[in-house]
């Protein structure tokens, strides 16, 4: 008797193939994908990497949201079946099988689902496990994982366990709607017709304003450092507005067309807007998931490729030298008091250091320079920073375009940073661009002086971290005019606060915190460092750090002690490969899953559609409609239903552009081309994508209603 | 005047794997005149679906020729089938088969809307048909909005809408409770009153007493036809139901 069950079972899932192939397709990948994020948190070769801090981070987070889709996922694809196959079930009550049984066969085929979709996620997933930190390695640029462990047992059991409970959710779902089945409701003819929908006016009103409103917020609002509330308050609005025109502005359009007797009376038309009117009633939720899916993907992807593309080069704008430090001596008690290491102290420790880790240091220099914006009046550089809301002078120039950064640089410290022989009057300056700014002055009014540009400098050795945010440049300028300006801005905007003040001791905390009253950070501090370029193997240069630590810890005694602040080009970019690419990965992950998820929905949104739609086809057959003309009318509905959500993610990524790219901005992007060529190959890709599954979606509902 | 002429149509099944072979129509001939009511009638098995499926051209008969109105029906191209079947036929089914998604209007309307004619034309006509019929005040509705009858009488305002040569109705009363069987057999009298030539196909008695002309179709031949003359639906009735005992035993 068991034995029948079971081949019951097998035959149902059989015969139901198109239903239940998709569902353990994208069940093995969602495990497969959760199987790797989890192993990876706890990779030990990865762990055990230096430059590899990100990953376990992002990928319990990629965990989490992974495992809330799945739920989604499986309930979804869970209704469906049972929506599809509550008639059998019926049917089987109905021959004289009881609920138990019934539950039995159920539970049968639910769990040849469950296993098909551990066994074919497990092996997916154990495949591209290695796969992945392979691709992790070299995403991040870190040697290349050979010893990572070809399969974690425990991840897998965990993986189970967390996919079982799911499973075990739905189960519960199917064993109580297989109670409450009345067989006599089911075996009366499902077609009872649905009502006209009508067109909601309220919804449709609503979802005009929520998502204009969110467009003009988008649109408008520059700064989103001081507006996130806002940026986050138009993200909810435009989800909103899509889910409540995708349900009533849908139905407006379609009731508007049918209006119009020339435009509904033909074949193709009038049947698919007749069809579409029904079919939005259900849909619209899902077609509002998937434009707001893609517009994720989109996002998500491109502006972490475009983060992880702009290293390279923003590494090159930020570190002109290769290593920059301070060395600061603090005296343990009383607390606070500290002192700089002299230039000659420096300079030797450094040169000693850098011959131990064998390199060879070709430039060696104190820079000292500050940094400040000014409004740009005519040729007029003034201390004045026009929008109250802003706190720092880059935000402002976010909005003004006539914000201008300078970093001030004398004469000697350029020529030792460059080797030139730059020499200026008192009344004369050169001017260079640390972006992509053009402004190049024949003379400039700055701090009551006039001075004439003597020339311009096209590789500026210093670079601006706000260059990519407001446009930024280096002024030269002889000694006596660089003190005269620094007291000039010191005057006007008041005394800039900096890490001269903080030196990590509570008593330098409270000192800024008073200075902080009152007044806005405008006015920037000196800033003081020493610059080294060298020369040899990159990674010989951590192993500099540490040699120079502990020469320079070696001269303190008891009282003191000393504290190094460390920056090289070479530490950045492991840096900002590992976070950068950590999160590039997290990005493809998520876009995956997101992926397969738009392709369930669509798939058994078009099925479903294909049974109900069968009977319609064959009487419009029999009316006389040619083949021809049902493929043709077909295909024009899907492709509608299809790739509106595609249109709609198109259009809310052009409008959310501004917002991304102020807000990559503060991030480093390199450039904005590179964020809009991200942007279009991932348009280009998704839509690739899609239109494969379109293809394979219609080839199926076309067979259906065939 | 003949309106429609089958002369000798046979037709074959071969099975799927080749092999065997199933005659469905041996050799069939019969004509209607223009105006003429005619049911066929038959038991399952009988032929009666492929000669329908034939004459309407869904199908294609392996030998003999079906003239409609002077056209050679198998002589008409595969892709023009659809178009020769909108301007020429008229289709009442078993079942109503009105679409759901479209107002009562709209479904008598499709098959004019299949056939791409203008839209104000389509309204004169839907109007006049729907007149005609008695269902003027409902058109705007949906099917799911209407009783039984007012169903029948759109399923057979879309059929005969396109004014088409030959009206063929399968089984149209196999799935209706009496009283609305009555109700669909009225409609056809009405609209073959008015000059609309019908075949119907039906194993039902009561329908075919209903009908002018009844052939009989048995192991796929027209083995014997009754004309009502001037008796009564009764008197009909029974008549047909004398032929079919007694070639039920003849056997």
């Amino acid at each position: 008797m068991k034995n029948f069950y079971i081949k019951t079972a097998i035959t149902n899932l059989k015969k139901n193939a198109r239903l239940y192939i998709p569902q353990i397709i994208s069940g093995a990948v969602m495990f497969s994908i959760f199987y790797i994020m989890l192993a990876l948190t706890t990779e030990d070769t990865l762990l055990r990497a230096r430059g590899a801090r990100y990953i376990p981070t992002f990928m319990s987070i990629g965990c989490i949201i992974i495992v809330l889709l799945s739920i989604v996922m499986a309930f979804y694809s869970n209704g469906f079946l049972m929506k599809q196959r509550r008639r059998e079930y019926g049917l089987y009550n109905v021959l004289g099988l009881e609920k138990k049984h019934v539950i039995l066969i159920m539970f049968i085929e639910n769990m040849f689902s469950f296993l098909g979709q551990l066994l074919i996620g497990s092996v997916i997933g154990i495949c591209f496990y290695r796969l992945s930190t392979l691709v992790i390695s070299k995403i991040i640029k870190i040697n290349a994982l050979a010893d990572s462990e070809f399969f974690s047992p425990i991840e897998l059991l965990v993986s189970i366990i967390v996919f079982g409970f799911i499973f075990v959710l739905t189960l519960i779902y199917n064993v109580v709607s297989v109670l409450r089945l009345n067989p006599v409701d089911l075996l009366k003819s499902s077609s009872t017709g649905e009502k006209e929908p009508k067109v909601k006016w309220l919804l449709f009103v609503l979802g005009i304003l929520c998502l204009s409103v969110g467009y003009v917020m988008a649109l408008i609002i520059e700064s989103p450092v001081t507006a996130t509330l806002a940026f986050f308050a138009a993200v909810i609005l435009v989800i909103f507005g899509t889910y409540f025109l995708f349900t009533a502005g849908s139905i407006f359009v379609l009731k508007v067309l049918k209006k119009n007797k020339k435009y509904y009376y033909r074949p193709d038309h009038m049947i698919s807007v007749s069809g579409m009117l029904y079919r939005m009633k259900q849909n619209a939720a899902g077609l509002a998931s998937i434009a707001l899916l893609a517009t994720g993907v989109l996002i998500m992807i491109s502006t972490t490729v475009a983060m992880y593309g702009g290293v390279e080069k923003s590494i090159e704008q930020q570190y002109p030298q290769d290593v920059y430090f301070k060395v600061y001596i603090f005296q343990r008690k009383p607390e606070g008091e500290h002192k700089k290491i002299s230039y000659d102290e420096a300079e030797s420790f450094f040169r000693k250091s850098a011959d131990e880790a064998g390199l060879n240091v070709t430039m060696f220099t104190e820079e000292k320079f500050f940094e400040t914006g000014y409004i740009l009046d005519g040729n007029e550089l003034k201390c004045e920073m026009s929008n109250p809301d802003t706190s720092t002078f880059y935000e402002s120039g976010l909005s003004d375009p006539r914000v201008k950064c300078i970093t001030f640089l004398d004469t000697e410290c350029y020529n030792n940073l460059t080797g030139n022989k730059l020499e200026l009057s008192n009344d004369e300056m050169a001017l260079g661009s640390l972006g992509s700014g053009s402004w190049n002055p024949e003379s400039i009014k700055i701090a009551d002086m006039e001075l004439k540009s003597k020339e311009t400098i096209e590789n500026p050795p210093i670079s601006s971290e706000v260059a990519s945010v407001v446009e930024c440049y280096l002024m030269v300028v002889n000694e006596e005019n660089f003190e005269k300006i620094f007291k000039d801005q010191e005057e006007k905007y008041g005394k800039g606060i900096g890490d001269e003040d903080y030196n990590g001791t509570r008593k330098a905390v409270d000192q800024v915190t008073d200075k902080l009253e009152g007044s806005r950070n405008y006015a920037s501090q000196m800033t003081i460092r020493f610059a080294a370029n060298v020369e040899g193997p990159e990674e010989n240069i951590s192993e500099l750090y540490r040699i120079f630590v502990d020469k320079v810890s070696a001269i303190t005694d008891d009282d003191y002690y000393t504290n190094v602040n460390w920056s090289s080009a070479v530490g950045m970019r492991g840096d900002l490969y590992d976070m950068n690419g950590s999160l590039m990965f997290l990005g493809m992950l998520l876009s995956l899953v997101c992926l397969i998820s738009t392709a369930i929905i669509i798939y058994y949104k078009q099925i479903s559609e294909g049974y109900e739609d069968r009977n319609n086809f064959q009487i419009m057959q029999k009316v006389g409609l040619t083949k021809e003309e049902i493929k043709k009318t077909i295909g024009n509905q899907i492709l509608t239903v299809f790739f509106l959500p595609l249109i709609i993610a198109g259009i809310h990524t052009i409008v959310a552009y501004p917002m991304v790219k102020n807000i990559m901005k503060l991030f480093a992007m390199a450039s904005e081309q590179m964020l809009l060529s991200c942007i279009g190959i991932v348009f280009a890709i998704f839509a690739l994508v899609y239109v494969v599954i379109y293809r394979i979606t219609a080839k199926t509902y076309y067979k259906i209603v065939k | 005047m003949t309106i429609l002429e089958v002369k000798g149509v046979q037709k074959i099944y071969t099975t799927r794997f080749g092999g065997n072979q199933v005659k469905a129509l041996e050799n069939v001939n019969f004509s209607v005149e223009a105006g003429e009511y005619v049911a066929i009638m038959g038991e399952s098995g009988s032929g009666k679906t492929t000669l329908l499926n034939i004459l309407a051209s869904l199908d294609r008969p392996t030998k003999g020729s079906i003239m409609l109105d002077g056209m050679e029906l198998t002589s008409v191209k595969e892709g023009e089938m659809a178009a020769f079947r909108r301007k020429n036929l008229g289709f009442v089914f078993q079942e109503f088969n009105l679409l759901d998604t479209f107002s009562i209007k709209d479904n008598i309307l499709l098959p004019l809307v299949l056939d791409k004619q203008n839209v104000k034309e389509m309204m004169e006509k839907v109007e006049k048909v729907a007149a005609s019929l008695g269902i003027s005040d409902i058109l705007e509705k949906y099917p799911y909005e209407v009783s039984g009858g007012q169903k029948q009488r759109a399923a057979a305002a879309r059929a005969i809408i396109t004014e088409p040569k030959l009206l063929l109705a399968d089984e149209p009363t196999g799935a209706l409770d009496s009283k609305s069987t009555d109700g669909m057999l009225k409609i056809f009298s009405e609209i073959n009153e008015k000059g609309q030539t019908i075949l119907m196909v039906t194993h039902s008695t009561k329908a075919a007493s209903h009908a002018k002309r009844v052939l009989f179709i048995k192991d796929g031949e027209v083995y014997h036809q009754l004309y009502r003359g001037d008796s009564s639906v009764e008197g009909f009735y029974e008549k047909i139901a004398d032929t079919l005992t007694v070639f039920s035993k003849g056997n």
